[in-house]
């Protein structure tokens, strides 16, 4: 059993590209749980997902990283015990640390083979996140596999290049893919990199 | 408060207002688990909190749901993202409206970026009635107010539907919302809530005071107790009752 988290700010792609590999390891017949977190009381997370045509756990009201930290690995006991998946898909809020909902991950006794955070950066509001949230969004990404740079095909002229620079200058040790969740663009290489 | 029994005086706090006051409903253990209150246990601020992160929420039943109320909720997320622009000084976060039928079968529209407008997944026929979820997740403003002008702003919409859970205030007399904002706008009309005794110490009364008393409907402040009692005195004669209003 593989672990996904997909790490990123809010409104960075997480909930799409959570379907879209949703509906790949669905379609090879792999058995996929998926778990979403909502900061808030009301999520809509879970309601696109159902409208998709997918059952998701959904944890409100809080951050799985932190303030939901049982709640979450109780979840996980559930899911291993019950519908014991190929994959569980993980989508904290778009404000958790994905590295401690990895820690968390390890602790919960489900055994997984390998836990994999994938980080989502949005090129589009890439700037004013830096501006304003430089070094939460530099812990978001920390501990990540690799890092998405989502939205690419909303970029203007260079914002790729300059925002890949920054990240590579940031973290040299990860790769950083350009993607589009919303057309595909490059989410071959991403399916290259799952482990499953 | 003096002499009620305990009885009473739950139901007097409950006539408090909760303003600023969070909602949450607690596990089995009593204790509340939302992040604010988690933080304060463990000393450490939630990821949230460090982000400056805040979210808020509403639900409730449209009736009539057609292609005119689906561009009427996209209005309303344009509104909500301007708000956040104007406060937080841009649109860091997502806007998020999920409407749909008891099947799970809906739409969802979803907005983090007001150049780009409002995406629109899905499609749902006309019906009768629909379910709503429609959420924030933003940065740098405050929750409370979020929600607040979240519920104006689909209350203005025109659109045919309830809300569950119109914020968390309790409103007291009247339905009045004792936010900051609602507050400001009623000049010299305080909502305090005095926890001991009852007693107002604002303003020395120079003006009509509008506390929220207790079940006995009287005012209980320094000023009205000592009014009462005088009023009261058997001692005091008519005349003298009459010479002191006089003065």
């Amino acid at each position: 059993m593989y672990v996904y988290i997909l790490g990123g700010f809010l409104g960075s792609g997480k909930t799409t590209l959570l379907m879209k590999l949703a509906s790949k390891y669905s379609q090879e017949g792999k058995k996929v749980a998926i778990i979403v977190n909502e900061a808030g009381e009301i999520g809509v997370d879970g309601a696109t997902l159902k409208a998709g045509g997918y059952d998701a756990i959904e944890l409100p009201n809080g951050c799985i990283c932190c303030s939901l930290s049982g709640t979450l690995q109780n979840a996980l006991k559930s899911i291993k015990s019950d519908i014991d998946p190929d994959i569980i898909i993980i989508e904290p809020t778009g404000l958790a640390l994905p590295h401690k909902v990895a820690d968390l991950v390890h602790i919960s006794m489900i055994d997984p083979d390998e836990t994999i955070v994938i980080g989502i950066a949005d090129i589009e509001r890439f700037k004013d996140l830096i501006k304003k949230k430089e070094e939460f969004f530099k812990r978001q990404m920390h501990g990540s596999e690799f890092i998405l740079l989502n939205k690419c095909d909303l970029a203007k002229n260079g914002e790729i290049e300059e925002a890949t620079a920054w990240l590579k200058h940031q973290f040299p040790d990860k790769e950083v893919i350009p993607v589009s969740n919303k057309t595909g663009e490059n989410l071959d290489k991403v399916y290259e990199k799952m482990k499953v | 408060m003096f002499g009620k029994d305990k009885k009473e005086k739950d139901t007097a706090k409950e006539s408090e207002c909760h303003c600023h006051e969070h909602h949450h409903h607690h596990d089995d253990d009593g204790e509340c688990h939302c992040p604010e209150c988690e933080a304060k246990r463990n000393g450490k601020p939630t990821s949230i909190a460090q982000a400056g992160g805040a979210s808020a929420g509403l639900t409730g039943i449209i009736e009539g749901f057609n292609a005119d109320v689906e561009a009427r909720f996209d209005k309303v997320m344009i509104r909500t993202g301007e708000y956040v622009q104007h406060e937080a000084g841009c649109l860091l976060g997502h806007i998020k409206v999920a409407i749909y039928q008891e099947d799970g079968k809906g739409i969802t529209l979803n907005l983090t970026d007001l150049d780009n407008g409002v995406e629109h997944h899905g499609t749902l026929d006309p019906c009768e009635s629909a379910k709503y979820n429609f959420m924030a997740a933003v940065l740098d403003v405050d929750s409370h107010e979020l929600e607040h002008h979240m519920m104006h702003f689909l209350e203005d919409s025109g659109i045919d539907c309830n809300i569950d859970q119109p914020h968390h205030h309790h409103h007291d007399h009247g339905e009045e919302c004792h936010c900051a904002e609602c507050e400001a706008e009623r000049e010299h009309e305080h909502h305090h809530h005095h926890e001991d005794g009852e007693e107002c110490h604002c303003h020395d009364h120079e003006h009509e005071h509008h506390h929220h008393h207790d079940d006995d409907g009287e005012c209980h402040c320094a000023e009205c107790e000592a009014k009462r009692k005088e009023e009261t005195d058997p001692k005091k004669s008519f005349l003298d009752k009459f010479k002191k209003k006089k003065e």
